[in-house]
């Protein structure tokens, strides 16, 4: 008896040992102890920078044996970043203005000749109007006024939006080339393994793409002309809120400082929608999506808040299941955040990209609007080599990534060239010429489609929970820069591979 | 200090227990756990409960205070899932593992009679990994249990039934489907078919 004594009491010994060595059972806020052990099979290029950013190989040296193509320097347009942010800020001539709860439309002419206004025009948002100043009046004393004003429930300037295009290589490739091969954008994110484990292509999703316009039209001539690599492509109808009418083609934006104008809403349509398998071109990541065209940006590249979100509310009430934003602004607006709020209360996934202003100190490289909304799905870029492109912009509010290469458009592999490879046009705005192409565009604008066609293919599954679907993207994000969440890569780069093979417990 | 204090604490416990004449028995246990406090979580990745083996120590003291000691361990397979309303299951597999120890305080009723019952509670400790093609978690939680047992007794041995509550909170919910759904405890119901050998 006395060893079975001794025994227990040992037992009993080792076990009070054990229990006091664990944490305490009154839960002192601490996370327990988890670790992420191993990330297998990655899909990465083994060349990825452990620097953050991605410096440009811009000198000679670093592009020494790199083979530049035609290195007159012309080919490779950069556009000079902030310049877009530096030429427009808001409209000179209008001011927004949301009026309470109970003022009708029919007291405006009152309202405009009591505050000096020339006009005011309503929109198609419930409630808001365009006021106009009078003679010699400015934005700022009529925004005042009406800020000032009992029967307003908030005054705005209307700001300026524009796209988010950091570089375009302007030499067109072959379009009867088939130029999957060079899409390296594509093998990266994982597209020919979604593309197996999810044939439906996005059927059934309508993505709105809130931009230049696109090329998608029945006529002969430019712009009412369907891009090629669009023959197969689905469209819904939309809307162009810069004419007010219902043909949202692509006309063009021009890019500052140049004499070229491009179809930058057409390339964002075919990085998503481009023809699968039809001999032309490249391909799109969701090819049987609808389109739904919204022009926004206008010939010059600049887009209105108040079109912007008369755009967003246009996509809600017609059936959008994704926006696409690649375009962005410096300045929050009650105008804008409300179209997002009203889009996500649909129950829509709003994409938009982070914009391409890291280098320009003076723009603090921070998040643009509508990216930098919670609502909103704020995309960056990575280069080639894998870490945030120099442009991208960054900070807290960076969801996630996406390769779109950088400024410099070098050649990296093999033909490749360091940016995204799709289908649009380019203006020559000196003879008028337009030629249609694949061409190689960076910008955050071209990271931003990419993860629109994933949540469109993701949604086409049954995925319908914008709480959902954020979740799977990051899960699945493949990590860059500093492991988990940063401020440069959000968390991480998309990868269609992964979001397909879905995520697990824990 | 520390080894003089240890030292005579259990010299006062060893006496104790000397005097309060005390009752042996070890054993062992198979059954079954179903994680139900991460229900969602638990069934849209693996479904099915886990199957657990485990060693059981008991002591008896007084009129029937009862010390159980448990340590079990048990895994399951399952798949990673698309986040549909419903979700879908892919082909990639996911593994939960687990071994919990679980300290028991209860009192046992009927100790010299065909038939005993055991009600207790106490605390859990549990040593558990979650591993899929995205990531490895592991970790190490706390919390506590309540114990229900019945065995038919015989004169050197028993066998009986335990049904066993736990919750774990705060182990989980930092990713995956757990952290959709918000649910963060591990613990939930286990039965087990316990038999001990007495001394």
């Amino acid at each position: 008896m006395r060893k079975y004594l001794t025994l227990f009491v040992l037992t009993v010994f080792f076990s009070v040992i054990a229990v006091l060595s664990l944490p305490p059972i009154i839960n002192d806020g601490e996370e327990p102890q988890i670790s992420d052990e191993w990330e297998p099979n990655l899909p990465v290029n083994e060349t990825i920078s452990p620097f953050l950013p991605d410096e440009p190989p811009n000198n000679e040296e670093e592009t020494e044996g790199i083979d530049k193509g035609n290195t007159t320097g012309e080919e490779v347009l950069e556009i000079p970043m902030g310049l877009y942010a530096s030429l427009r800020r808001y409209a000179s001539d209008h001011i927004l203005v949301k009026f309470k709860k109970g003022f009708e439309e029919e007291f405006f002419p009152l309202v405009a000749a009591a505050s000096g206004a020339s006009l005011i025009e309503p929109m198609s948002i419930e409630r808001v109007a365009k006021v106009y100043v009078g003679e010699e009046q400015s934005v700022e004393s009529l925004l005042n006024k009406f800020r000032e004003s009992r029967i307003v429930e908030w005054a705005e300037l209307d700001y300026y939006a524009f796209p988010a295009i950091a570089g375009v290589l302007l030499r067109p490739e072959d379009i009867n080339d088939p130029l999957y091969p060079l899409q390296w954008h594509l093998k990266r994110i994982g597209f020919e393994e979604a593309l197996r484990r999810n044939p439906s292509a996005g059927e059934g999703i309508t993505i709105a793409v809130i931009d230049t316009g696109v090329s998608y039209g029945d006529g002969n001539s430019f712009p009412s002309m369907k891009a090629p690599d669009l023959e197969t492509a689905k469209f819904v109808n939309g809307w162009d809120f810069v004419d007010n009418d219902p043909f949202p083609y692509d006309e063009g934006s021009l890019i500052p400082e140049s004499i070229y104008s491009i179809g930058h809403g057409t390339f964002v349509a075919t990085e998503i929608a481009a023809g699968l398998g039809n001999g032309l071109a490249g391909v799109g990541i969701s090819p049987n999506v609808s389109i739904m065209p919204i022009r926004v940006l206008d010939t010059d590249g600049f887009g209105l808040y108040s079109w912007i979100a008369e755009g967003i509310r246009y996509a809600a009430d017609h059936g959008a299941d994704v926006i696409n934003l690649s375009l962005g602004g410096l300045s929050s607006s009650q105008v804008l955040q409300e179209a997002v709020i009203y889009a996500y209360n649909k129950g829509i996934t709003l994409v938009a990209a982070a914009g391409n202003l890291a280098t320009k100190p003076e723009f603090n490289g921070d998040v643009l609007y509508p990216a930098k909304y919670p609502q909103v799905i704020a995309v960056g870029a990575t280069s080639y080599r894998g870490g945030r492109a120099s442009y991208s912009n960054y900070g807290p509010n960076i969801f996630i990534t996406a390769p779109a290469g950088e400024t410099s458009s070098s050649i990296v592999d093999n033909n490749k060239r360091d940016a995204v490879l799709s289908v649009t046009f380019v203006i020559d705005t000196t003879t008028g010429e337009v030629t249609y192409g694949a061409f190689w565009f960076n910008g955050t604008s071209f990271a931003t489609p990419q993860v629109s066609a994933a949540v469109a293919l993701i949604r086409a599954l049954g995925v319908t929970d914008n709480e959902a679907i954020k979740l799977m993207l990051r899960e699945t994000a493949i990590d860059r820069g500093l492991a988990g969440f940063d401020e440069h890569t959000g968390h991480g780069e998309l990868n269609l591979e992964r979001l397909h093979k879905g995520i697990g417990f824990n | 200090m520390k080894i003089k204090t240890g030292v005579i604490f259990f010299s006062l416990l060893a006496s104790t227990l000397h005097a309060a004449k005390p009752r042996f028995a070890i054993g062992g246990h198979i059954g079954t756990f179903d994680m139900t406090n991460a229900q969602k979580s638990y069934n849209a990745v693996y479904g099915d409960p886990i199957l657990t083996v485990g060693f059981d120590a008991e002591m008896i003291i007084l009129k029937g205070l009862a010390f159980h000691l448990t340590i079990e361990t048990g895994s399951v397979e399952g798949r990673q899932v698309i986040l549909t309303p419903n979700p879908q299951p892919t082909d990639q597999k996911s593994t939960f593992s687990m071994t919990p120890i679980h300290l028991t305080v209860g009192y046992l009723f009927g100790e010299k009679k065909p038939w005993s019952f055991l009600a207790g509670g106490g605390i859990t400790t549990v040593e558990w990994s979650d591993t899929n093609s995205l990531r490895r978690t592991s970790g190490n939680s706390t919390g506590f249990h309540v114990l229900l047992s019945i065995r038919k007794e015989w004169e050197k041995f028993n066998v009986g039934a335990n049904l066993r509550y736990s919750s774990i909170p705060n182990a989980i919910g930092r990713g995956g489907v757990s952290r959709f759904y918000g649910e963060d405890d591990i613990g939930g119901l286990s039965i087990d078919i316990i038999s001990m050998y007495k001394f």
